[in-house]
């Protein structure tokens, strides 16, 4: 797994590439967790995602709750079908900000 | 001008001279048995030849060789039969054309009961008054008839009215009549078939003629020869001329009967081998002739040809 | 509604009119030309008669002029004989005949040659007219011999009186004579003289013209050789004769009535030589000469030709004016119909209430128009009636298609049943003949032992129906706490011999096999004995005691049996629509060809086995309709729990090795060639049960295996995950419920949500101090 982090105006743009799953989920989690601030507005660029397991899922929900307690924004985008339809599952994409 | 004078002159008396007047008299009344001459005529042949030519024909109960005979005419035509027989009765005459080289002569019965010449045996047969009564008695004669001979005139009506049981026809003359009476089926005896086929027609000048006046007498026979041979080639154009001679004569005419006559006339003209008119005396027909008259004690002795021709 | 008035070929108006006119035509037609014909023959027959009248009548007058000659002449023949040693009295006699008859213009008394021999030869004392005097003179001489003229000639040969044949008098032109002949005979029977009187033919002509019969007729009189004497053509005179004539133009007839008229006949010829012409003759008796009137035909039949040409101008513009009237006549009598027709679409339309139209001009639509009505009536109630009908039976038909799906949802329908399970292989299927019907089959596994019943309620479709429904209900309850197949037997026969007021009955078999010993309990009730197929393919029937049908006898005494099934066994339960299924010629698929099939498959799995069974029978059915429900449970006993598996993974209890997993996963996916989506989705369940078992199975710090194996059957993916860890149960986790916003989502339980989502079928065994969770994905 790569993380990339872009800054992109007042945005800060998570790359993510290759398994998100049990043993890399930490490591994302690490990246993020600096991230989250005041407003602050994070992206999750998931154009590279190939893979994404419980755990993984567990990050990006925590992610997702503290941004919206500190009234940040949070939107994942451009993922591949099979890694969506994780999301689908799990009703995911009905609480997060799932761009195209 | 004088010369002028002079010229039309001697002109005239050149042609006056020239020409030579023929008085012709066929044997019988016109009609297109003597197309030939006619055609001559009209067609200025006779003219060309430098003659002046009267037709003149016989009345019904003339003889053409009393005219010949008492010089009423220069030239008549006769048959061969006649012309020997009378020759050898002293007629001084001459052949100078032979027309018709077979006979037309044939013999129509009343009824088809009578189909040979035996079946004529003791019946009354119509003859011509003025001709064939030499053959018909040598006929007569060969096969033993004893035919009542009734002479006619110059209509079948002897044959019509029953009167005869027979009557001598000319193939191009009486034969049309009786064929267009009521008997188109009656056949015809013919006397060709029992050997007498002899040569009919030719034009005869008096001896003493041809001796004075030998050119003119050629002339008239060549001339003649022409008409004759022309009606060959233009058989309807001398109908034409034959209608109009009849009618010029205050004659009935009849044109269907007239082209009957010339197509068997002109059938007579034509030589057997040759299939085309000669005009030529044959001079074993002569001897036949000769042969049956001397032996029907008609004549004295044979004629030759040559006395015939005038040689 | 006016219909606009179109005429059509078709219609009724055109084609009576149409008929009527040809009828009418061909009545007229035939009327016309009878009558035409008819005419025609009258009037062929009155001119005939008119002509040959005319005919007659100058005949009549010719013969008389004739026949005063005649006698003029018979009687101046005694004259002559009296006056017979006189010969210069003949001028005189010749003179007196001329002068006694006004048509005699010449006479003669022509002796024979030399009869008077002081005479001579052409004695022929003679007389004839000259203006207005009468000359005389001597007829014959040397060139004139009058022995050989016709005149003489042929009486003479005949010995008869003789007129002559028309000749050209030779004093004048164009006048034609024709000449009395009468012989005289002396005492000797000789003929000596030949006394003749001659008269003009022109008065002939002038009455045989005088004949007038129509405008274009003209008259001929011809002689004994058919010469024609008279003719209004002079030059046909003596010129020519009809015989030439009729054979130049090749005219038989004509030939043959000249011959006739030669003959003395009379008759009629017709003849064409340019105009169509009848030719009337009749004889003169006297002569043998023949008068005939030439007519035209048109002149003929002038007056027949008018006439039709009259009729003609009258019966076509008749005609016409009849077609149209009648047309005009039918088509407004048939115009009702026209509407009636127009009604009945209406109708047809589903309008019932149309009108229809009223007319009572004629008893005949006065009655269609009745019975439209009745029809209209009588249509209308039926569709009402038809409706509520249709209503009620499409309530019943929902109700009965509900009522199946309810029936259908008794029996088990998911197959594999057991898929954990490797020791029994399951498949069953029930066709109803009608919506409902009344076989019906259960089973389930309890305490390691699988219980199952097969039954048929008697009859079919709704009734029996009710019964298959109570049976299973009870089924199900009481083999749970009834551990012998009698005694549930015996529950559901009392249950149903209860209140069994309809006399149903049901035949059932009920087993239980028992996994761990391998032995087959069962009790029969009246049903089907089983067959039962061993491993090698020997299909044999369960020896069953019968026993009785549930719900005939309240207090029967069932009996239990029980028997030993062999590894690869296949038990095959059946009701008798199986093998009673008939064929179009009501044969029976029989029970030898069930057990043939049986042995023949017994190596497939049971779903191919009641595949293959119901493809057989639907074979032989060819067509016909299924007569009875059809039931058909099979089962295969493997009772071999150690199946080897298809691939092992070994892993530490390392989050480490999950990577491993991952490979291992993706070798599947191309060993099994499986898309790439099931293999994402594998991977992330997989790694979710892994991932819980490394995380929880083991103590801290202790290094153990994790095994996952992996076997192929048909389009069954099994995973098996095997630990040696504490006993853990992931299945009583209960799924997250994802309905939760994300505040209330709890972080906990994703992992076995999705492991339950992804997989199929997912249990959690505790085997000899192992953790086995199965895991099935089917394909």
């Amino acid at each position: 797994m790569e993380i990339t982090i872009l800054k992109e105006n007042e945005t800060s743009v998570v790359v993510i590439e290759g398994r998100v799953d049990t043993v890399t989920a930490p490591e994302l989690e690490s990246a993020v967790k600096p991230l989250i601030n005041m407003g602050t507005s994070v992206v999750f660029e998931c154009e590279k995602l190939e893979y994404i397991s419980s755990a993984g899922l567990r990050v990006v929900l925590a992610a997702h709750k503290q941004l919206t307690a500190c009234a940040g924004k949070f939107v994942i985008r451009h993922l591949n079908r099979e890694v969506k339809s994780v999301f689908d599952i799990t009703g995911f994409s009905k609480i997060l900000n799932i761009e195209e | 001008m004088k010369k002028i004078l002079l010229l039309t002159l001697s002109l005239l008396l050149l042609t006056s001279v020239k020409a030579q007047k023929i008085t012709f008299t066929p044997k019988w009344l016109p009609q297109s048995q003597f197309a030939g001459y006619y055609v001559a005529q009209e067609m200025g042949f006779y003219k060309e030849a430098g003659l002046d030519v009267v037709i003149k024909h016989p009345s019904a109960s003339e003889f053409a060789v009393d005219c010949l005979k008492e010089g009423r005419c220069d030239a008549i035509t006769m048959t061969l039969f006649d012309a020997i027989a009378n020759i050898d009765e002293g007629l001084e005459i001459v052949n100078v054309l032979q027309t018709d080289l077979h006979t037309g002569l044939v013999i129509a019965p009343r009824s088809n009961d009578i189909k040979s010449l035996d079946d004529l045996r003791d019946k009354r047969v119509g003859i011509w008054r003025t001709h064939y009564y030499q053959l018909s008695q040598i006929v007569n004669n060969d096969h033993n008839l004893n035919i009542e001979w009734v002479p006619f005139v110059q209509n079948v009506n002897l044959y019509i009215s029953g009167a005869v049981d027979a009557t001598m026809a000319m193939i191009y003359n009486e034969a049309y009549n009786i064929y267009s009476s009521g008997f188109e089926n009656i056949t015809f005896i013919s006397l060709a078939d029992y050997g007498y086929d002899f040569p009919e027609e030719g034009v005869y000048f008096t001896k003493d003629y041809v001796e004075k006046y030998p050119d003119n007498a050629k002339a008239f026979a060549d001339a003649s020869r022409r008409g004759w041979e022309w009606a060959h080639q233009h058989p309807e154009e001398t109908i034409d001329i034959v209608m109009k001679i009849i009618q010029n004569e205050d004659l009935p005419a009849n044109r269907q009967q007239q082209e009957w006559m010339l197509k068997k006339i002109l059938s007579l003209q034509i030589d057997d081998e040759s299939g085309k008119p000669t005009f030529e005396l044959d001079e074993e027909k002569i001897e036949q002739i000769n042969e049956l008259l001397l032996k029907n004690n008609r004549i004295a002795k044979s004629v030759t040809k040559a006395q015939i021709k005038g040689e | 509604m006016k219909q606009k008035r179109k005429i059509r070929i078709g219609s009724l108006s055109a084609q009576l009119s149409l008929f009527i006119l040809i009828l009418t035509t061909t009545l007229l037609t035939t009327i016309v030309f009878l009558n035409y014909n008819s005419s025609r023959k009258l009037v062929r027959e009155e001119s005939i008669e008119h002509a040959q009248d005319a005919l007659d009548n100058t005949i009549l007058r010719i013969d008389k002029v004739l026949s005063s000659v005649e006698i003029a002449v018979q009687n101046i023949s005694l004259v002559v004989k009296e006056n017979i040693d006189d010969p210069s009295h003949m001028y005189g006699v010749t003179m007196n005949l001329v002068q006694s008859e006004e048509y005699i213009c010449g006479s003669a008394v022509a002796f024979e040659p030399d009869y008077y021999k002081e005479k001579g030869h052409f004695y022929s004392p003679y007389s004839y007219r000259d203006g207005d005097t009468i000359k005389s003179k001597q007829l014959g001489n040397k060139n004139y011999d009058y022995h050989y003229m016709d005149w003489y000639q042929i009486p003479k040969l005949l010995n008869k009186p003789y007129w002559s044949e028309p000749y050209f008098d030779q004093g004048g032109a164009d006048v034609i004579m024709t000449t009395y002949s009468y012989p005289l005979y002396d005492d000797d029977g000789n003929l000596f003289a030949m006394l003749t009187a001659d008269i003009s033919l022109e008065l002939f002509a002038e009455h045989v013209n005088a004949i007038k019969t129509y405008p274009n007729s003209f008259n001929v009189m011809i002689g004994h050789g058919g010469t024609f004497l008279v003719h209004r053509d002079k030059d046909f005179i003596l010129n020519k004769t009809l015989f030439e004539m009729a054979l130049y133009n090749n005219d038989s007839l004509t030939l043959k009535a000249t011959h006739d008229m030669v003959d003395g006949k009379r008759g009629m010829v017709e003849y064409n030589y340019g105009e169509e012409r009848f030719l009337f003759y009749a004889p003169i008796q006297a002569t043998g000469w023949s008068v005939a009137v030439s007519c035209m035909h048109s002149d003929v039949f002038a007056k027949i030709e008018d006439m039709r040409a009259k009729v003609m101008s009258v019966a076509i513009p008749g005609l016409i004016l009849l077609v149209v009237l009648c047309y005009i006549l039918i088509h407004y009598m048939m115009h009702p119909l026209n509407e009636f027709a127009h009604s009945a679409m209406e109708i047809a339309r589903g309008n019932f209430s149309a009108k229809l139209p009223h007319h009572n001009n004629n008893y005949e639509m006065k009655t269609l128009y009745k019975s439209f009505s009745f029809l209209q009536n009588s249509l209308q109630n039926y569709i009402d009636e038809l409706q509520l009908a249709t209503v009620n039976k499409e309530r019943i038909e929902s109700e009965l298609r509900i009522a199946r799906d309810i029936q259908m949802g008794m029996v088990p329908k998911i197959f594999p049943p057991f898929p954990e399970r490797e020791d029994i292989d399951l498949y069953a299927k029930l066709i109803p003949a009608k919506e409902v019907g009344g076989d019906l089959y259960d089973f389930f596994i309890e305490n390691n032992k699988l219980h199952f019943i097969i039954g048929d309620v008697s009859g079919k479709g709704v009734p029996a129906s009710l019964v298959m429904s109570v049976t299973c209900r009870l089924f199900r309850t009481v083999a749970s706490s009834v551990h012998e197949p009698s005694g549930i037997i015996k529950s559901l026969n009392d249950a149903l011999s209860e209140s069994n007021d309809s006399n149903m009955f049901c035949t059932a078999f009920v087993g239980i096999m028992d996994f761990d010993s391998g032995i087959l309990k069962y009790c029969n009730a009246g049903h089907n004995p089983p067959v039962i197929i061993d491993a090698d393919g020997n299909a044999s029937f369960l020896p069953v005691i019968s026993n009785l049908a549930l719900g005939v006898w309240k207090d029967f005494n069932f009996e239990d049996q029980e028997i030993k099934i062999e590894k690869g066994s296949n038990i095959f339960l059946y009701t008798d629509g199986v093998n009673e299924a008939e064929n179009t010629n009501k044969e029976l698929f029989g029970e030898e060809r069930m057990l043939e099939c049986l042995a023949k498959y017994h190596s497939k799995s049971p779903r191919i086995i009641v595949e293959e069974i119901l493809n057989e029978i639907k074979a032989h059915a060819s067509g016909a309709e299924q007569n009875d429900d059809i039931t058909i449970l099979c089962c295969k006993l493997t009772l071999n729990d150690n199946i080897a598996p298809d691939c092992e993974l070994v892993m530490r209890n390392d989050t480490a090795d999950i990577m491993l997993m991952a490979e291992f996963i993706d070798g599947l996916c191309e060993k099994y060639q499986l898309p790439m989506d099931v293999g994402f989705s594998l991977n992330l369940a997989l790694e979710e049960a892994v991932a819980n078992v490394m995380k929880y199975a083991y103590p801290e710090g202790e290094v153990h295996d994790i095994v996952l194996s992996v076997k192929l059957t048909d389009n069954r993916l099994m995973f098996k995950l095997i630990d040696t860890g504490k006993p853990f149960d992931p299945t009583i986790v209960p799924d997250a419920d994802v309905n939760l916003s994300a505040e209330e989502r709890q972080i906990g339980g994703l992992g076995i949500f999705l492991v339950r989502q992804i997989m199929d079928s997912v249990e959690y065994r505790r085997i000899d101090g192992k953790n086995i969770l199965t895991m099935i994905k089917l394909l």
